[in-house]
């Protein structure tokens, strides 16, 4: 190893290295470029893999088989036929939805960063690693010490009374140390209280949208729905859902407002709304009834009779048990007569 | 632990410092989750709005024969695109019909209805002519790609001389889109 | 009878871990060596509350006790038993319960290991921290997230059952159990670590105890997440395994740095170096795992996997908070302690070898942090909504997964201190003549394009310099050379390299179509036949599935399904894959047939290697058990580092 490397000698320790080296870059050279022009359709997947599809969770356009996803392939296959090149189709798209269609940020505006911050940090840890390495790489020889001088520059607290009293005399430390956690703990705790202004179901609570706004919107609705504008009533009602998905009562008036219209296509909304109303409350007693009338009207007689039952054992409005009786009696009857 | 290593090596800095700035860093980022908003209420972006409308063309739903946006240039249009499964454009359309009725006299606007679905043209056709919609509707399958169309019901404002003037998400009113075309003009 | 129970059992551990909490610092500071034992023992107290809580939420999922909010919304009279267990981790409450009953678990078995040394500060400290934690997640089961609350009024009679996504695959009641066994078990490494800086006492012996503590939940942690890619890829039937979203990424965060913990450590065993940089990667994992569960539990973010739940948020947040602003406290208050002695003498050294991983699982974990939030930065600072997804994450870290290949097949080889060039030389001769060959091979055999290339290749160079190390190994203590970190370590080594390449291979040839096929017709794609024989209608107890029957290469069936459960409205699409060992056959039900007898559309995937993924998983468990497999015949303070020992690894020419 340490003989003299005369060139001659050097070359034939590298050379099986070189010959390994000059192979592989060759293969690599070689296999790098693909043959073949993709084809039209490869160059569509491959665009709508950078496209998220616009109706789904974490699918690209090229994955989803939602109907926007088929769309927007189309869009690009036509696209490319008129001569638009990737860029130029990606812009098309963008224009229409927004930048959050591309799966890949533009590397432009606030969007720049995520592609440069990695970079510059890569950049800065390899300066770090290489001054840190020098650092240790130059002064070695003089500094490492033998193996005896290298004592911890404290003694290693032994167990028992020495080591607790050394810690005693950190006490203030500890002290300080436990309050600014706990300050932080609490700030950002009250941050995210104050700011976020969201109500159940829809996460980081924060402060729940006031029961007020709730009861106002609720109010809204059923006078909307007296006065016959039941889109309008719909809406209020979508407006409470949209701060608590499972309020059962606006599941249930929304519910009851779609079945009562006896279209085929509402009433089945209606039901799936009534049956939400039921899994986010089963005790709320008006979403069963509603849904046994519902279901009734709908023909599910069979489904409708342990509806109504259970209203009727539980906490019934007086006034209307005789009605339910009838109703309940009717699928019965309809139920029998199959 | 200042008075241990005094007298040996000065105390060193650079991990206070780095600390200090690991903490900076991670309250900043805790600012910014502590007041995100859900991603389940993300605001729609209108990129469309201020644009000028993309062009919508194709064979008739109701009818026979083409049509198109641009036939429409000069009155207000109400491009909504629709399906009959959607139980809120169901619901939406006694609104729309109300929209086209007010301005049946002025002439002033109209509804355009686009298919959204292609499986579902034949049922969007009888649906809107049993609830007697005599608006035109179009069917365009590029259209909802152009519009950016993220879900039904879905409409847009096109004003007289083209432009998008506004995006309406979920089932659309007439009041509503009143007050849009009251502050425009 | 369950919640009351139940409930009763949170407060008894909170109030464990509390007192234990209270008992235990009161001790240390004032050096009671009596309280000391006494708060350890309470550790028990939380173990039988964790245990009883659990129980009692078996039991109510099992009897199908509907007074039980979580019950009456994750388990139905229709579920099977299998998926009314798992229905505990089905949804957030009955997750977090896990999280305690995992923690507990981890607690109890710290409390046993270091029985002889209950009152050693470092352990008390470590103790403390582990019942700060744990009353911080029993305390949010008796708030924010109470798997316990009751039904309002009268019981229901049945329920939905789980999701149904969550309850089609046996993989559901092995994946999450992994995951958390690996991430709360990444507690014990940090209590230590802040015990250590509590204490001042940062020299290596800690480290060496509980190396076993950081690379079991390790090793369960990569075995989870890949059973989590494997889940993905039956049940969600688009073919993908990783998909970057927010969800994985949450899992995958605290392993990159866990892993570059894992190497680093080494150094400060050996050479007594890296000490801030080892605790913060300690705390970093740590702290990602809070992130994370806050990122992918408060809603804030949009994923697949998403529970959307409430008031989680604020809490974890805070959590977060103080779990860094602790521990960056604490390592700037001892910062000047932990300036290390000892220097990297040459670039050509393992340790330098190690630094370098550090460099790049940093970079790594990086890139991961910073794409999942950053969506969320963006709307901070303007309000616009962007998207950072696969297709970015894939080029960012395709250099780095190189750059990761490259070094596994160099830095096994190298020895500690500094290794001449004549030694790397001869060491990596074969290993780098295997990885030319394998790259002409794949060449001839027609792969293209640069990045495949690359995987095959490195792979190759990383995969023989591992086989070579294992040989040393082997020759040189029998068939103990499978254990430690250099028998156990090139085995987990082999893991990656079948998951980087099955990665790569997969990435880049995997093709995809639709046929659509009339009864009776056959189409053919991709060198596979596919007779499409008819559908069939298949009722269970919890749904109804409409079965196409499809005959792949003229032998055998496989039948893609769309599934209907009562509680969700649009139909659940069910892949079904052949798998082999060169590649999988993976179909979908695109569409079912417009009239009965009608075409169907049956999506077709083909794709290479796949099942060197999960493989390659079991591989690195399987490794990181024979890691951590005891060695008889040295003793612990035989292990004590010491700088002048130098490697001993000769190279048999």
């Amino acid at each position: 190893m340490t003989a003299a490397a005369t060139p001659l000698r050097l070359a034939a320790r590298w050379l099986p290295w070189a010959l390994l080296a000059a192979v592989a870059a060759v293969a690599l050279i070689l296999g790098a470029h693909r043959a073949s022009t993709p084809s039209l359709e490869g160059e569509v997947e491959h665009i709508a893999g950078l496209v998220r599809c616009p109706v789904c969770a974490g699918e690209t356009a090229a994955q989803s088989q939602a109907a926007p996803s088929v769309e927007i392939r189309a869009q690009i296959r036509k696209d490319l036929k008129a001569g638009m090149n990737q860029g130029q189709v990606l812009d098309q798209l963008v224009r229409a939805y927004g930048p959050g269609i591309l799966e890949k940020p533009r590397a432009s505006g606030v969007s720049l960063v995520v592609w440069v911050a990695p970079v510059v940090a890569l950049a800065g840890g390899l300066v770090v690693l290489i001054v840190v390495l020098r650092r240790w790489a130059r002064p070695a020889e003089r500094r490492s010490p033998p193996p005896g001088l290298r004592v911890r520059r404290r003694a290693p607290p032994a167990w028992g009374k020495r080591a607790f009293s050394a810690l005693r005399a950190r006490r203030r430390w500890l002290v300080v140390g436990a309050g600014a956690a706990a300050l932080a703990g609490g700030l950002s705790w009250a941050l995210s209280a104050s700011v976020g202004a969201r109500a159940a179901g829809q996460p980081i609570t924060g402060v729940e949208l006031g029961v007020a706004a709730v009861q106002a919107d609720m109010q809204a609705a059923s006078k909307d729905a007296s006065r016959g504008d039941v889109l309008g009533a719909v809406k209020e009602y979508q407006k409470v859902l949209a701060s608590d998905p499972t309020d059962p009562e606006a599941l249930t008036q929304e519910g009851w407002l779609l079945a009562e219209t006896e279209q085929p296509s509402l009433l089945r909304d209606g039901l799936a709304l009534l049956q939400r109303a039921e899994k986010a409350d089963p005790g709320y007693a008006p979403a069963h009834l509603y849904r046994g009338v519902a279901l009734l009207s709908g023909g599910d007689y069979s489904a409708a009779v342990p509806e109504l039952q259970w209203y009727l054992a539980h906490s019934p409005d007086p006034r209307l048990v005789p009605q339910v009786k009838s109703a309940l009696a009717q699928a019965r009857a309809k139920q029998a007569s199959r | 632990m200042t008075e241990a290593a005094a007298g040996r090596v000065p105390r060193s800095r650079v991990v206070l410092y780095t600390a200090i700035g690991v903490g900076v860093v991670v309250a900043a980022l805790i600012a910014v989750l502590a007041s995100s908003r859900p991603a389940a209420q993300g605001s729609a972006s209108d990129p469309l709005v201020g644009q000028p409308a993309p062009p919508i063309s194709g064979p008739s739903l109701l009818g026979s024969g083409r049509v198109s946006l641009s036939q429409l240039r000069g009155r207000w249009v109400v491009v909504n695109f629709s399906a009959s499964w959607c139980a809120p454009c169901r619901q939406e359309t006694p609104q729309l019909k109300r929209f086209v009725a007010e301005h049946a006299a002025s002439g002033d606007a109209t509804v355009l209805a686009v298919s959204y679905d292609p499986a579902d043209e034949a049922s969007l056709a009888s649906f809107l002519k049993s609830s007697g919609a005599d608006w035109p509707a179009v069917i365009d399958p590029s259209a909802d790609v152009s519009y950016g169309v993220s879900g039904i019901p879905e409409s847009y404002l096109v004003d007289p001389a083209g432009t998008v003037v506004a995006r309406f998400l979920g089932g659309v009113t007439a009041s509503e889109v009143d007050k849009v075309i009251g502050k425009k003009t | 009878m369950n919640a009351a129970a139940g409930e009763a059992a949170d407060f008894l551990a909170f109030g464990a871990a509390l007192a234990g909490f209270v008992t235990l610092v009161v001790g240390l500071l004032r050096g009671r060596p009596n309280l000391v034992r006494t708060g350890r023992a309470y550790t028990w107290v939380l173990l039988a509350g964790a245990v009883i809580a659990t129980a009692a939420m078996q039991h109510a999922l099992i009897t199908r006790d509907f007074s039980l909010s979580y019950v009456a919304n994750n388990d139905s009279l229709g579920t099977p038993l299998l998926f009314r267990i798992t229905a505990m981790w089905s949804n957030l409450a009955g997750s977090i319960l896990l999280w305690g009953l995992v923690l507990a678990g981890y607690l109890a078995a710290m409390a046993v290991r270091f029985r002889r040394r209950a009152t050693d500060p470092l352990v008390g400290w470590a103790t403390v921290i582990g019942y700060a934690v744990a009353a911080f997640f029993f305390g949010l089961m008796l708030t924010a997230s109470n798997p316990f609350t009751t039904v309002r009024g009268p019981v229901p009679l049945d329920g939905p059952g789980p999701d149904p996504l969550l309850q089609n695959n046996v993989l559901v009641a092995f994946h999450p159990p992994f995951l958390y066994l690996g991430l709360v078990g990444f507690t014990v490494p940090f209590a230590f670590a802040c015990a250590s800086l509590i204490t001042g006492r940062v020299g290596e012996g800690w480290l060496v105890e509980i190396r076993r503590w950081t690379l079991l939940p390790w090793g369960f942690l990569t075995f989870g997440v890949v059973l989590g890619a494997w889940w993905s890829y039956k049940v969600l039937g688009w073919g993908g395994y990783w998909a970057w979203d927010p969800v994985e990424n949450a899992a995958f965060l605290p392993w990159l740095t866990g892993t570059a913990f894992l190497h680093s450590v080494m150094v400060q065993e050996r050479r007594g170096m890296l000490r801030v940089w080892n605790l913060s990667l300690l705390v970093s994992t740590f702290s990602l795992t809070i992130l994370t569960t806050f990122l992918t539990r408060s809603g804030v973010l949009d994923s697949v996997h998403s529970f959307n739940n409430t008031g989680i948020g604020p809490p974890l947040l805070a959590f977060f908070g103080v779990v860094v602003a602790t521990s960056v406290g604490l390592l700037a208050w001892r910062g000047d302690l932990l300036r290390s002695p000892g220097s990297i003498a040459s670039p050509l050294s393992r340790e330098a070898a190690f630094l370098a991983n550090n460099f790049l699982f940093g970079a790594f974990a990086l890139i991961v942090l910073l794409g999942t939030v950053f969506p969320l930065l963006v709307q901070a600072v303007n309000g616009q909504q962007i998207t950072v997804g696969a297709p970015y994450f894939d080029t960012m870290t395709m250099p780095i997964v190189v750059c990761i290949l490259f070094l596994m097949a160099v830095a096994p080889v190298l020895p500690w201190r500094r290794a001449t060039q004549g030694l790397v030389r001869s060491r990596l001769f074969w290993p780098a003549a295997v990885a030319v060959a394998t790259l002409v091979a794949a060449l001839i055999a027609g792969v293209r394009g640069l990045n495949p290339l690359l995987a095959f290749g490195l792979g190759a160079f990383a995969a023989a310099s591992a086989v070579r190390q294992l040989l040393v190994e082997l020759r040189r203590r029998g068939p103990a050379g499978f254990t430690g970190p250099a028998g156990g370590g090139m085995i987990v080594h082999l893991g990656v390299v079948a998951i980087a390449v099955a990665f790569a291979a997969s990435h880049s040839f995997a093709q995809q179509t639709q046929l659509t096929l009339a009864e009776g017709q056959t189409g053919s794609f991709a060198g596979h036949t596919f007779t499409y024989l008819g559908t069939r209608d298949v009722a269970t107890s919890t749904h109804t599935a409409l079965e196409a029957v499809v005959r792949v290469d003229g032998s055998g069936t496989l039948t893609p399904a769309i599934s209907d459960y009562p509680q969700e409205s649009a139909g659940i699409g069910t892949p079904s894959v052949r798998s082999s060992f060169a590649e999988d056959v993976y179909l979908t039900l695109a569409s079912t047939p417009p009239r009965p007898g009608g075409p169907v559309v049956i999506g077709v995937i083909v794709e290479p290697l796949v099942e060197w993924i999960w493989a390659g998983g079991g591989m690195m468990l399987a490794g990181t058990l024979l890691c951590v497999w005891p060695r008889r015949r040295r003793r612990r303070h035989e292990v004590e580092p010491s700088p002048a020992v130098s490697e001993p690894a000769t190279v048999p020419a």
